[in-house]
């Protein structure tokens, strides 16, 4: 019985479209996670240790210290009483639980900053509940951007992270996990809040994000060691903490891409909406689906991708638009390949592979803000266990349409 | 690449087609599908060492795959929108991608732990201790549950086709 239960749930997988999955975004996506998990062990080890040699008054932080070394350090010898003024610092390149990834160095004018920013955060006074010490905060740079942590009573770590806003709009509410609470919120200054509460299986995550109006972007999340699920801060004190004057940067920043929403995703259908060449038709998987390619946010990205059908048989097409970046995209050493210039004189590379009758063409292209476009298609639109053999004698797209496609004006992050 | 990268590598070729699949099973839709199978991916690689030295990858995954549509599940109970279809009229004889769609709206009729219940014990091939493991349940829930799943698929898929399994 089993074989034919088995043969009948395979037939549900009989239109498998082609795989997204990349090795390079999920290895990405699991060092971020094992950063900040690791991350969160360590400063709770640290905060553990230091809570006892603390000396923060209730209500205040305590003054910073001055480690000798230009390189943060989660020693708990990293906190004094001392009131010297504090060197500027670089984050360790393997540290987590920051947006950006630590350089693990910095120029001159980046531990400037850090050390500016130290000192004037240092005269903050933080919004604690009674009862509740808070351990300095030494703001160390990461990559045009600051952040470093302070311990409160309670087991609980404070991370905070500030960057120029860089011309970036407020980011909208995402839900991760079932349980995610977030709100977003304009403040009478005319920045914009937005705060997500993560309950989690090891931890709870209480974040505020803050576009500030004075063109600082500072982001607050307390969180603790595993089983650390009582939060400390409410989310007005988050708030209060993200929107410290003490935090704005004074730095000129490089413009800074919006966070993937389903609003653009929306605006993106639009671009694409008619991009297809007549005749060609989506197929809707289940009855309510509707019959478009349609955008989503997928892996940090937006990718729209359907099978397509028209008299010649079924294919796929797919095209992802993914987070502005620098660089060029080229052949290397792909003998199918070749550079062609887009409108505007964009540079984008073409590429038709055949294999065992399978042909596939993929474009690799940039819009003009260094959006990330790839467009591709194929004449199989079965790849599961059934796969792997053509569908139609040829891919639904020709290169010309790959590039039309990649020239949509509105095409971009 | 270090070499925590190259093991991992190997693995993500060998099973990311098959953790994708088995996601797609669970959820009833490709794309949610790959951002489970991503997430439940990162999550190995998260803790690669431990789970590859006690050879138990392939378990941690299928707990993670579905412990996260289950929770996701409850989650959409509570919002206005619903991706579970009612159960399908009976079909004519069905063959390739239509019978695709017959199985999927069958399985997505399933409520959640039932679907689990039968996508791991016949498509994972997993024995009854393994699946109960996975779902955080008894054994005995597990027949329960694989004989009620396998019950209403035979109910929707039955018309027009050769009733495959009797008695489960």
């Amino acid at each position: 019985m089993s074989d034919e239960v088995r043969d009948m749930i395979k037939a549900a997988l009989a239109d498998e479209p082609a795989s997204g999955l990349e090795f390079e975004r999920v290895v990405q996506d699991g060092r971020k996670r094992r950063a900040r998990r690791r991350f969160g062990v360590l400063t709770t080890a640290a905060v553990g240790v230091v809570a006892v040699a603390a000396v923060a008054v209730s209500g205040t932080v305590a003054s910073s210290s001055a480690p000798p070394a230009s390189v943060l350090s989660t020693s708990p010898t990293s906190v004094t009483s001392s009131v010297a003024p504090a060197p500027g610092c670089a984050a360790p390149a393997g540290m987590g639980g920051f947006p950006d990834q630590p350089r693990g160095s910095a120029t001159p004018e980046e531990l400037a900053e850090s050390a500016r920013l130290t000192e004037a955060f240092a005269g903050f006074a933080l919004p604690l509940p009674a009862g509740v010490e808070a351990t300095p905060l030494r703001l160390c740079a990461i990559d045009a951007s600051w952040g470093g942590d302070f311990g409160l009573t309670g087991d609980r770590t404070v991370i905070v992270y500030v960057r120029p806003l860089g011309r970036q709009p407020p980011g909208e509410c995402r839900w991760f996990t079932p349980e995610t609470q977030c709100s977003v919120r304009a403040l009478p200054d005319g920045s914009t809040a937005r705060v997500t509460v993560e309950p989690g299986s090891e931890a709870t995550l209480a974040t505020a994000d803050v576009w500030r109006g004075d063109g600082t972007y500072v982001s607050v999340m307390e969180t603790g060691g595993t089983g650390s699920k009582n939060r400390v801060l409410t989310d007005d004190q988050l708030v209060a903490v993200a929107t410290a004057p003490q935090l704005k940067v004074q730095w000129v920043g490089r413009a800074v891409p919006a966070d993937p929403s389903n609003r653009r995703a929306a605006e993106l259908d639009q671009v694409l909406a008619g991009a297809l060449p007549p005749g060609l038709t989506v197929e809707r998987h289940l009855p309510s689906d509707e019959a478009a390619l349609r955008f989503r946010v997928s892996q940090g990205g937006y990718r729209a991708a359907a099978t397509v059908t028209d008299a010649e048989g079924r294919g796929s097409v797919m095209v992802t638009v993914d987070v502005p970046r620098d660089g060029e995209p080229t052949c290397r050493d792909r003998s199918a390949c070749r550079v062609v210039e887009l409108a505007g004189g964009r540079k984008a590379t073409v590429e038709t592979t055949t294999e065992d009758g399978l042909i596939r063409r993929h474009l690799y292209g940039q819009a003009a803000d260094g959006s990330r476009l790839t467009v591709q298609s194929s004449n199989v639109a079965d790849m599961g266990p059934a796969a792997d053999r053509p569908t139609r004698p040829t891919p639904p797209l020709t290169e010309a349409d790959l590039i039309r496609i990649a020239e949509l004006p509105g095409l971009h992050w | 690449m270090q070499d925590r990268d190259r093991e991992f590598r190997a693995y993500f070729e060998a099973r990311a087609a098959v953790v994708r699949r088995t996601a797609f099973l669970l959820c009833g839709d490709w794309h949610r599908a790959e951002d489970l199978a991503q997430t439940a991916l990162a999550k190995v690689y998260v803790h690669w060492g431990r789970l590859d030295r006690s050879g138990r990858v392939d378990a941690y995954v299928r707990k993670v795959l579905v412990r996260a549509v289950i929770d996701e599940s409850r989650w959409r109970g509570r919002r206005p929108e619903t991706v579970v279809e009612a159960v399908p009229e009976p079909a004519e004889a069905a063959t390739g991608v239509e019978e695709a769609m017959d199985v999927r709206r069958a399985l997505a009729a399933l409520p959640p732990r039932q679907r689990a219940a039968v996508v791991l014990r016949y498509w994972e091939d997993l024995p009854v201790a393994e699946t109960a493991a996975a779902l955080g349940c008894s054994e005995g829930t597990v027949k329960s549950q694989v004989s009620k799943g396998l019950g209403a698929l035979r109910r929707a898929l039955a018309t027009n086709r050769t009733v495959l399994w009797e008695g489960s």
